[in-house]
């Protein structure tokens, strides 16, 4: 199989999941589409190294959330490209039933929002987090249990389909 | 929290899934497209630069004549603009550097993001009334033109910036699984490289290596040193003759970037500039990846060696105790001269016998502004020509007049094998020079310390006399 051949397979194969992981990790799913594309267009601009990654999936994820948070970042130092392109679209997910969870999502913090999706989305555990995302398993761990943390009380305040809708923590 | 809550997170960012099933991906010949776009641009560029540089030798123009600094084309990048790889990594050669590099096993910049580097803001000094400030551009360009630096390596990521004034700068960085050891290869192969400079330069020349430092409690590991890098051509009617190379290099988790900032200059920069733009890039770069890797600077001189107190001079103890300026904290190098060096003491000691003058400086290490002592000992013969030469020297020191300054005798002392003598001069713009020499055996000392008028402090007759008694 050609490199090219080898590429389009890989990108078949997983370009899906890592935007499903993008989107509930950006709450956007323009934006998911986006930096999953980019960084797939990156992987085959570097496809030698990528393909002998151990998970190139695992590359084009963390690629592709450096893309994302970049852009947050400098939406948030005022280099927006909003001057230029008028408001960006609406952040709200498309499915009603999944507001209050992408909501509550984009309200903890980028690490702790990472480390939720790697844990509970991508079914990675600490140490394989931590790799990832080259932080110590003391962090990682802190993180998860932080971002729970706020995710059910956010998630409580807003009667999340989480806890049943019930508003208790279960 | 219960499994419960867990199990119910989990099935509910699964079920995210339903909002993108309907969402088109644009596919992977889309991607390779647009990473194909990519490389045209880059190779667009190289082939503009060749192609202008072809034209400016058949136009009998040096490159050097209209560029500040040559940027050569990348081997890689001469091939017709229409190339699109067929297999991706082609585009990513880069131009090797002068001095030997040793390629990374692994290194990569695709995680690096945009915003982990430094920025033309970033480097620009703060605008001051009357002072016309060079102008930064971005550059495609992969390497600077200076001696031993490296250029981008194969996948790091980068940014390339110079300036009107002949100013050039270049940031990588990448990604490895083995960040120790490449942190150690790039600082090794510069000075490596600089080592082979010295080698090669003549009897002259300066050492290529300026000064260096390790700077602790940044990042994992972080270096910064300074270094001479001669110009090909002069500048100033030939006297600049080198380019002051600035390098910074950080390591932060499995990240390393190197800054190499350089540009015409006679001066090099104070330890403490030279360290904050090193915390600068680490604090931008740790920032970008969610790390916190800045406590507080402790920067350590590993070049030139802290020469440490040296027998027969004053300690840094000596100084700080004496005088107070707790600002001091080293003792320079020993440097041979030939005279007093000031108006106030205008006799010549070789000239009545003196075998060696020699001066040292006290003062911080990391700044160049601050208080400073010196200390200068001449070594006569004898004793009987070092008490000679003293009381000539004690004589014209009172004798002498400067303009609108005059020196005013503080104080003295006389025993059978020690005297010594202080002076204080202040000026019409309120600077303050206060100096004072004293004979002990067959050496002269002068000890003298200078007060700007802006600078809230002084140093008394009593403590210089006290200075120039440790001296003894």
């Amino acid at each position: 199989m050609d490199a090219a051949a080898e590429f389009d397979a890989f990108y078949n194969a997983s370009s899906r999941r890592v935007l499903h992981q993008m989107y509930a990790m950006t709450g956007n799913v323009a934006d998911a589409q986006e930096c999953t594309q980019e960084a797939f267009a990156r992987a085959w601009q570097r496809w030698k190294t990528v393909s002998r990654a151990d998970s190139p999936e695992a590359w084009v994820r963390t690629v592709a959330w450096r893309i994302a948070a970049s852009r947050w970042r400098k939406a948030k130092n005022g280099i927006t490209a909003m001057a230029r392109h008028g408001e960006p679209e609406s952040t709200a997910p498309p499915n009603p039933d999944h507001v209050a969870l992408v909501t509550a999502l984009r309200r903890i913090p980028e690490a702790q929002r990472r480390a939720i999706v790697l844990h509970h989305l991508v079914g990675m555990s600490v140490e394989e987090i931590a790799e990832e995302v080259g932080a110590a398993t003391g962090t990682v761990k802190a993180r998860l249990s932080r971002g729970r943390a706020a995710l059910s009380e956010l998630l409580t305040d807003e009667s999340s389909t989480v806890t049943g809708g019930n508003g208790r923590e279960q | 929290m219960s499994s419960n809550f867990d199990d119910e997170l989990r099935r509910q960012l699964n079920a995210l899934d339903t909002d993108v099933t309907d969402i088109e991906m644009p596919g992977p010949s889309a991607a390779r497209r647009r990473a194909a776009r990519r490389t045209r641009n880059q190779v667009t560029t190289g082939v503009l630069a060749s192609v202008a540089i072809v034209a400016l030798g058949v136009a009998g123009v040096t490159q050097n004549e209209l560029f500040s600094a040559p940027e050569p084309a990348a081997p890689g990048e001469t091939e017709a603009p229409t190339a699109v790889p067929t297999t991706p990594d082609e585009q990513d050669d880069s131009t090797p550097p002068d001095g030997e590099q040793t390629p990374p096993d692994d290194g990569n910049g695709a995680n690096v993001p945009d915003d982990a580097f430094l920025t033309i803001d970033d480097i620009s000094p703060d605008d001051e009334p009357g002072v016309v400030l060079p102008e930064w551009t971005e550059t495609e360009a992969t390497r600077t033109p200076f001696d031993c630096a490296p250029a981008v390596p194969d996948g790091a990521a980068h940014v390339r910036y110079e300036n009107d004034r002949e100013g050039h700068f270049l940031q990588f960085a990448e990604t490895t699984n083995d960040q120790v050891r490449r942190f150690a290869q790039l600082r090794a192969d510069l000075e490596s490289c600089l080592r082979n400079l010295d080698e090669g330069a003549g009897p002259d020349a300066p050492d290529g290596l300026s000064q260096a430092w390790a700077v602790d409690d940044v990042g994992d590991e972080a270096w910064a040193a300074t270094y001479w890098s001669p110009r090909e051509q002069p500048l100033q009617g030939g006297d600049m003759r080198y380019d002051l190379v600035a390098v910074h290099l950080v390591r932060a988790g499995s990240y390393v970037t190197m800054v190499i900032n350089g540009f015409p200059s006679n001066e090099d920069y104070a330890a403490s500039t030279l360290t904050a733009r090193t915390t600068e890039a680490a604090q931008r770069l740790c920032e970008a990846v969610e790390q916190e890797c800045v406590v507080e600077p402790q920067p350590t001189q590993l070049y030139p060696e802290p020469t440490g107190d040296v027998s027969g001079w004053l300690t840094v103890d000596d100084v700080v105790d004496a005088t107070g300026l707790e600002e001091i904290d080293a003792g320079g190098e020993i440097v041979e001269e030939s005279t007093w060096a000031h108006a106030y003491l205008p006799l010549d000691p070789t000239d009545d016998g003196a075998e060696v003058v020699e001066t040292r400086w006290y003062r911080n290490s990391t700044e160049n502004a601050g208080p400073a002592v010196e200390q200068r000992i001449a070594t006569f013969p004898d004793e009987e020509a070092a008490r000679s030469h003293y009381d000539d020297l004690v004589a014209a020191a009172d004798a002498h007049e400067e303009p609108n300054q005059q020196a005013e005798r503080t104080g003295s002392h006389d025993e059978p094998g020690d005297s010594a003598a202080t002076w204080r001069v202040e000026s019409d713009y309120g600077t303050v020079f206060v100096f004072g020499v004293m004979v002990h055996g067959e050496t002269v000392t002068a000890i003298s310390h200078s007060i700007s008028d802006h600078e809230d402090r002084d140093l008394t007759a009593d403590q210089l006399r006290d200075l120039l008694s440790r001296a003894a």
